[in-house]
């Protein structure tokens, strides 16, 4: 009994780095190809059709392959970056490339939610477009951009327990294999319900801060 | 000095040409309150975008204080900027930072020394009559308490000129009169240069010196509030001009005079300025024995003083003294229109 509980132990942390791991880097990515999205875009501060059209088109190609397919695609560039093929550190590249796009995407809705009167008027002002981006584009639409973490996060906790397939390890993995490999229902319902808290918790944590912060 | 020179700004759309602006040319003095009256698509929001560049023209020349706008780099007009405040009719204040922080936004761009800031901010926060309001967020204020920070904003950097679009559109008219009061009081303690559009007549006549009024994209007639009051040449500007008068429509006023004194002449007489304050009428009764009864009155305050629209009704009886009463009105200084 004591050997199981201990492996559920480590699937729940393998589970949690690699949500928290690759939500990090997520985020930072997902920011990034948000702004770049959103400066050249039609009447953006640096309008650039070409990259506009280029950075989307790569956006929908990433989100657009099934997660399954995707992790199997990404198998030498993991290797490459974190030196293994299996476990939890290797699933984290194949998280970060999935997740990004979906991230960037609901980073140009909050961005684009930004009153434009708003940013006209710290244009009149005096402010350089890096000072734009930073002090009131950030600001202005962080609600949104902290739903869209907790949505993602969400969304990797469930792209983990695919990750189970290659080998990443996790709750995912061991209710596949407890449950459908060795049968034993116990395994199952406490990975399925740790990871149904983990969800809780991260979505509770998310409207709280959106909660507070939210002064509109 | 702001100088327009033949200023166009022409908009291609697929189907269209739009000339938002067409060779526009207006010169702007320090010091003064400038307005620009017009309806909404006559150009004018783009005109006031053009003096800070938020536009740039299609062709023209744009000059503040001698300096061609055109010319400037990103980052000289940046710092230009700096001291061009703007207030806009939806404020357009950050809603995720405290009045503080909003008007601590604009220092913070100039690159004001932090230690420096925040006794700047709490003096415009006096200035702009919001104390107490400090730490309040944008969404627990009302419109004109909005507009109050918004202007608290505009003159964080001690402009030299002030933009205000349609600044009071959105506030009900009590609010609108105290927030002109403000600017009015702004522009005679800091001498701040004022340009201000709207669609408002009111506002024109309350606090404008000058006013320039756009249609089609062009500027049809131009002058000091007085004149343009007085003397409206184009249609569009009788038609501002009678949206101050009780009556909308000035010619309907007058039919329905005439019905209901049939006989008899009917005399419109302009005031304005200081003669608004003699008894004119009274002496010119006594002088002539005509008696003249007033039948529609209506006088609007203006930063040159009262202008008053009377129309005053004489019998019959006193037909033939009308011209004796007309020259002793006209040597008093009221213009006068036998109807």
């Amino acid at each position: 009994m004591s050997a199981k509980v201990e492996q559920i132990v480590k699937a729940l942390q393998e589970t949690l780095f690699m949500t928290f791991a690759s939500l990090l880097f997520t985020v930072i990515f997902g920011i990034m190809i948000g702004i770049l999205l959103y400066i050249t875009q039609s009447k953006g501060l640096y309008q650039c059709k070409v990259i506009n059209r280029i950075v989307d088109l790569i956006v929908n190609i990433l989100r657009s392959i099934p997660f399954i397919i995707l992790m199997i695609l990404v198998v030498p560039l993991a290797k490459m970056l974190t030196g293994s093929l299996l476990g939890a550190k290797a699933a984290i590249p194949s998280l970060v490339i999935a997740a990004s796009p979906f991230y960037a995407r609901m980073c140009i809705i909050a961005f684009n939610e930004v009153n434009k009167g708003t940013i006209e008027a710290c244009k009149a002002m005096g402010a350089s477009n890096f000072e734009i981006i930073y002090k009131v584009l950030i600001p202005e639409s962080l609600p949104a951009l902290i739903s869209g973490v907790s949505l993602t996060a969400i969304s990797l906790v469930s792209y983990t327990a695919m990750a189970g397939a290659i080998g990443s390890g996790g709750l995912g993995n061991l209710a596949y294999l407890y449950g459908s490999v060795r049968r034993d229902e116990v395994v199952l319902f406490i990975s399925t319900i740790l990871i149904v808290i983990i969800v809780f918790v991260i979505q509770f944590i998310g409207d709280y801060i959106v909660m507070k912060i939210d002064k509109r | 000095m702001i100088e327009l020179k033949n200023v166009s700004k022409i908009y291609h759309t697929p189907n269209q040409i739009i000339r938002a602006v067409d060779d526009v040319s207006l010169t702007i003095k320090d010091h003064e309150i400038f307005g620009i009256i017009g309806f909404s698509g006559a150009g004018k929001s783009t005109v006031i975008r053009l003096i800070n560049q938020l536009e740039t023209q299609t062709s023209g020349e744009v000059y503040i204080d001698g300096v061609n706008m055109k010319e400037l780099s990103l980052k000289q007009l940046a710092k230009k900027r700096i001291k061009i405040g703007m207030i806009f009719q939806h404020f357009n204040l950050m809603w995720s930072k405290t009045v503080f922080q909003n008007i601590e936004l604009a220092l913070e761009i100039a690159n004001v020394k932090k230690e420096d800031r925040k006794e700047k901010v709490m003096k415009l926060i006096q200035l702009v009559g919001l104390i107490g309001k400090e730490y309040s967020y944008p969404s627990q204020l009302s419109g004109g308490q909005k507009q109050r920070v918004g202007i608290a904003r505009a003159l964080a950097n001690d402009p030299d000129i002030l933009l205000c679009d349609e600044a009071t559109s959105a506030l009900d008219p009590q609010t609108t009169f105290a927030i002109l009061d403000l600017l009015n009081d702004i522009n005679h303690k800091l001498g701040i240069t004022i340009v201000m559009i709207t669609h408002q007549m009111e506002v024109v006549s309350k606090i404008c010196h000058r006013v320039a009024v756009m249609s089609e994209g062009k500027v049809i007639e131009e002058g000091s509030v007085q004149d343009i009051f007085q003397h409206p040449k184009h249609e569009i500007t009788k038609v501002f001009v009678s949206s101050v008068s009780s009556t909308s429509e000035v010619s309907d006023l007058m039919t329905s005079l005439k019905k209901m004194y049939p006989t008899g002449h009917i005399i419109r007489l302009n005031f304005t300025g200081d003669i608004s304050n003699k008894a004119i009428l009274a002496n010119v009764m006594k002088h002539t024995g005509v008696e003249i009864s007033i039948i529609n009155a209506n006088i609007t305050s203006s930063q040159q003083g009262p202008i008053g629209i009377l129309y005053c009704h004489i019998t019959e009886a006193f037909c033939n003294q009308l011209d004796v009463v007309v020259n002793h009105l006209k040597q008093e200084g009221v213009i006068v229109e036998v109807l």
